[in-house]
């Protein structure tokens, strides 16, 4: 116990050094912490709203089709659903049509997305179908065959409105070009070029039909109750799946890329960051650490004559890294605590800075709340110990190479 | 004169310390420079993405077409008239284009394979003078204006299983309602780099396309690409004093998410800078006091002998001075060279992940710095502020000191 | 029997291109219980002798006894050892550490031998009563005058029942009568518990005290007598 003492003690020899030394461990640590936090809270919620405008968690398709995305890549429903049927920690279960079509109103021609979904189903996850969202007449009800429910973008560019006639032509299961008429239901405004100028939501069975397939599915998309189970719903499915040739199970990260590769690359720019300041407490420590150290030279050499051998030696200077790292981790992790609090709790609202921006196809809000990711908090914590440790290993050396005599003759 | 070689020496009397220290303050400045270089990179990417590749600068079109485009809102293909000559000597050229959408076609019977697709109508000649449209093409090759060629994007090309010289049925409707119909041959396979594009892309001729669609004579945008970019918005004001029936709109009106990022750039980047330097102040500030410290006996006897406590203060801080600007100039040579080599030479991420939408134009999966005055200049500067603001205390400190007190210390 | 013997010491230092040779062969046997002191003005080589004798520094020729075994070939581990349970070092000054208190530096010298806890108190305090410093166990050096700081590492450096004491300018920085109560003190330990002491000084004070006197010039003895009573 003596050792720990003594080692306490010697910090607090020199105030303004150890305050300044713990002032920077503390402070990149919140700091570093604390930003992640904010950025995966971010995340989370990009990943729930993609899951929920796209593909789900988890989603069913033909095999080559999240790669190729053509009209002829469907399944059976029938085939399909029933092996989803009672199995907990699913939500939601939305099995939908895909079919690119040119739209055409007395005016104009437009390439767009028809997606055909159940729209009963659907209006309770999808944030688009939200009356919110609906911006001129309303959401289709679910028996209404011949409603679309189009974008504003597209809206005015084919110079349509509620009510209006809407013809899309597309190629149907057997190659033939055929042409289905709608009308203009509601109309929706999402944010996103891409959605309010290419994307029309209809009825699936009427495109089932007019696509030749009552039966044929492009989609089935899964939201489950709690994303973290994603693994285990994954290996599940697969296993459930392994006989049908034309049903292949997928997550998220490979249908919604875009929203994967977005994070990835924020997440390396903050991964770079990390290391950055690691870079610098680690620097930083050696250095005060070195004046520490030779400022005791005669002292280590007076310890040295009364009988303290090299080891005890360095294992003193150890046990003081030790402490102004675990101080350091442990003031960091209370400040990180107390920043995430508040951002946690209250949010924090970017969007005087930037409007809402449209991001790998996605409207991203700018007010985020953070999350709180325990593992990495404390990883980096632990981490920053670490790095104090392993930064003391060069003074030490420093401290123990001159013989005592010359040691003392320091001063 | 003498006062800088003390000070110079004084910094190498505790050479690891001094070593130490530096290498901190030239490990920051470096990876200042190069972050500062990489979003610029990402920067320029974004908007050389939005306009040098294909869009332009300056969009000339019918008042809110932009905004809405349609087949019937065409505007004459001749406009040089209505351009003023000094404006013309800020535009590079122009590329005239005609939009519209259509259904194409390829192959026979249960071969067949029917896409919708945007279709963009250019000039050739101009295209290859002035936009980059010309490099992305991945197979086969560019226009070279016979009538009955078109480009296919790759996503499209492989959704209707069409190649080069596959004959495609175009169809689509006129301006003046009749059917636009005819047959085109794949001339070559481009790759914009946004793969949700491509999948319903194509490229043709324009004086084609005026026929098929009964536009003769006419187009529906003219793409100015300027001299200096960054002038677009001046420059689509002067144009929209002279131009009687067209408007002007320049890149930022179009993007005005990229246009808001670059008006919080400077902000983004001073606040970088504070990041990496407020743990890097610290750091140094206890260095020098430090040392500064350990030479109160010395800085007395100096006292004693005759220096004024002025020329005690400017020692102080050339040594503070020289080194943090040493370390800013080495740290962003080093920067600047990273900067550099990767903007000759990006590094393509490709194989990782592909490109992301982002305010309308694109974020491309490479690693690509720009490397700008400002980018290197800001972490100089600040550096050397940083090792005026880190003497402060020791030279306020020195002007407290009693000589005699130091000298007994001693 | 011979606590300390030394044959024919040398130790050379290198000073840029100049070569001192601050002990140029030194032979001579310390026995137990005497009270000793190498004298000589400054650069003569007292503490540069001391050092070697302590293990602190190594000689360039010739070798080094301690209790019977050479010191020459022993390990810097092994000779740390042999300081901690054979020597105690008396400094002139900076001799504790000075985040510990009177208590705990005494205390320090029984922790790293291994003796337990539970013996340290039973053992300290006696020690710090004879020597006159109960009342300051739980000081600082930074609180105690320089007699008292002297006093405590005379404590210290008995605590681990050494075989032999060496005290290098022990009194150097202290007033007279701080000096003579100290040299007192270390007499009367040497008179009554038999503990050798082997000083380097020039203080007239401590050549007046000792019992046996070793001069010495440029490194070399020039005269070693012993009183008679």
């Amino acid at each position: 116990m003596l050792w720990l003492k003594l080692a306490w003690r010697n910090l607090w020899r020199n105030r303004t050094r150890t305050l300044v030394l713990l002032t920077v461990i503390t402070g990149s640590l919140a700091f570093v912490a604390w930003m992640l936090n904010v950025a995966y809270g971010s995340y989370e919620k990009m990943i729930e709203d993609a899951v929920r405008m796209g593909s789900g968690h988890l989603s069913l398709h033909h095999p080559a089709y999240p790669q190729e995305r053509l009209s002829e890549q469907f399944f059976s429903g029938k085939q399909a659903m029933p092996l989803l049927a009672n199995r907990a920690g699913i939500s939601k279960i939305l099995p939908r049509l895909y079919v690119s079509a040119l739209a055409r109103s007395s005016r104009d021609n437009r390439a767009i997305m028809i997606l055909g979904v159940d729209f009963e189903n659907e209006l309770e996850s999808n944030p688009l179908l939200q009356p919110s969202k609906t911006i001129s007449g309303k959401i289709p009800a679910s028996d209404a065959q011949n409603l679309a429910y189009i974008g504003t973008r597209l809206a005015e560019n084919l110079r349509i409105d509620v009510g209006k006639k809407l013809v899309v032509m597309f190629q149907d299961l057997s190659g033939e070009i055929t042409s289905k008429l709608y009308r203009v239901g509601g109309i929706f405004k999402s944010g996103v070029t891409q959605l309010d100028g290419g994307t029309i939501f209809v009825n699936r069975q009427s495109l089932a039909t007019a696509l030749g397939n009552s039966d044929a599915l492009h989609e089935i998309a899964i939201l489950l109750a709690d994303r973290k189970e994603l693994p285990e719903h994954l290996s599940q499915l697969q296993k459930a799946y392994v006989g049908h040739k034309d049903i292949a199970v997928f997550s998220w990260e490979t249908t919604s890329r875009q929203i994967a590769d977005a994070i990835k690359i924020d997440s390396a720019q903050f991964k770079f960051m990390i290391f950055l300041l690691y870079v610098l407490v680690t620097i930083g420590t050696v250095n005060l650490l070195l004046m520490s150290i030779l400022e005791r030279t005669r002292e280590f050499g007076l310890l040295r004559a009364i009988g303290l051998d090299r080891r005890r030696i360095g294992g003193l200077i150890f046990c003081e890294a030790t402490l102004l790292g675990i101080i350091g981790a442990l003031a960091g992790l209370v400040l990180t605590i107390v920043l995430s609090l508040y951002s946690w709790h209250y949010g924090l609202d970017f969007s005087n800075m930037f409007g809402e921006a449209e991001v790998a196809g996605m409207l991203v809000s700018m007010k985020v709340n953070s999350t709180w990711e325990w593992d990495w908090m404390f990883g980096l914590a632990a981490g920053m110990v670490v790095v104090v440790i392993l930064a003391a290993i060069y003074p030490v050396k420093k401290a123990l190479r001159a013989a005592p005599a010359e040691a003392m003759r320091h001063h | 004169m003498m006062i800088l070689r003390i000070g110079w020496r004084n910094l190498w009397r505790n050479r690891r310390r001094t070593q130490l220290t530096m290498g901190a303050m030239i490990f920051a400045c470096a990876m200042l420079v190069f972050s500062l270089g990489y979003y610029d990179g990402f920067l320029w990417s974004l908007i050389n993405n939005a306009t040098e590749k294909e869009n332009g600068h300056i969009f000339i079109a019918l008042p809110g077409y932009y905004a809405n485009p349609t087949l019937e809102d065409a505007c004459p293909e001749a406009i040089s008239s209505q351009i003023l000559p000094d404006v013309k000597a800020e535009i590079k050229g122009v590329c005239p284009r005609l939009q519209a959408y259509a259904l194409l076609s390829c192959g026979t019977d249960e071969e067949n394979r029917t896409q919708p697709a945007q279709i963009i109508a250019v000039d050739y000649q101009a295209e290859l003078a002035n936009s980059k449209l010309a490099g992305d093409i991945v197979t086969g090759g560019f226009l070279t204006g016979d009538e009955r060629e078109i480009l296919l994007g790759q996503g499209l090309a492989r959704r209707i299983r069409a190649d080069i010289g596959s004959e495609i049925i175009f169809f689509s409707n006129a301006a003046d309602g009749s059917i636009a119909s005819e047959i085109l041959l794949v001339k070559g396979v481009f790759s914009s780099g946004e793969n949700i594009r491509d999948s319903s892309l194509a490229i043709m001729n324009l004086k084609a396309a005026q026929q098929l669609l009964a536009l003769d004579g006419r187009v529906h945008s003219h793409r100015l690409f300027l001299r200096d970019p960054m002038q677009a918005e001046e420059i689509a004001a002067r144009l929209n004093a002279s131009l009687k029936t067209l408007e002007a709109t320049p890149w930022q009106s179009i993007f005005p998410q990229i246009a808001d990022i670059l008006k919080v750039w400077l902000g983004v980047q001073l606040f970088t800078v504070a990041i990496y330097y407020a743990a890097m102040a610290l750091i140094t500030f206890n260095t020098m006091y430090m040392a500064f410290l350990e030479r109160m006996h010395e800085f007395a006897v100096m006292q004693a002998i005759g220096l004024t406590r002025r020329l005690l203060a400017v020692l102080i801080l050339s040594e503070s001075i020289i080194m943090a600007t040493a370390s800013g100039l080495i740290g962003t040579a080093i920067g600047a060279c990273a900067n550099f080599i990767l903007f000759y030479h990006p590094i393509d991420l490709s194989r990782w992940m592909e490109s992301i939408t982002w305010g309308g134009s694109s974020i491309q999966p490479i690693l690509f710095c720009v490397p700008s005055l400002l980018s290197n200049l800001l972490p100089l500067l600040a550096m050397i502020l940083l090792g005026f603001a880190v003497a402060v205390l020791p030279t306020w400190r020195l002007y407290r000191l009693r000589p005699v007190e130091a000298l007994r210390e001693g | 029997m011979s606590i300390v013997s030394t044959t024919d010491l040398k130790r050379v230092y290198e000073s840029g291109a100049t070569e001192v040779k601050a002990v140029n062969g030194v032979s001579l046997s310390i026995e137990a219980g005497e009270f000793a002191v190498l004298a000589g003005p400054s650069g003569s080589g007292k503490t540069t002798l001391l050092n070697l004798i302590g293990g602190l520094d190594r000689p360039t020729d010739g070798s080094v006894h301690l209790d019977g075994e050479l010191l020459n070939d022993k390990s810097d581990d092994e000779l740390t050892r042999a300081r901690l349970f054979k020597i105690g070092f008396i400094f002139q000054a900076y001799n504790l550490v000075p985040v510990l208190s009177a208590y705990e530096n005494v205390q320090f010298i029984l922790q790293i031998q291994g003796v337990p806890d539970s013996k340290h108190e039973e053992r300290i305090m006696p020690l710090f009563e004879e020597l006159g410093l109960s009342g300051l166990a739980h000081r600082r050096p930074g609180e105690l005058s320089g007699g008292q700081q002297q006093r405590v590492a005379v404590a210290r450096a008995i605590i681990g029942h050494p075989s032999i004491i060496l005290a290098d300018e022990p009194t150097a920085n202290l007033d007279s009568e701080s000096a003579v109560a100290l040299l007192n003190l270390m007499h009367r330990l040497n008179l009554e518990q038999k503990v050798t002491f082997l000083f380097s000084s020039h203080d007239k004070k401590v050549i007046d005290i000792a019992q046996r006197v070793i001069s010495m010039r440029d490194g070399k003895i020039c005269d070693d007598h012993r009183k008679t009573q």
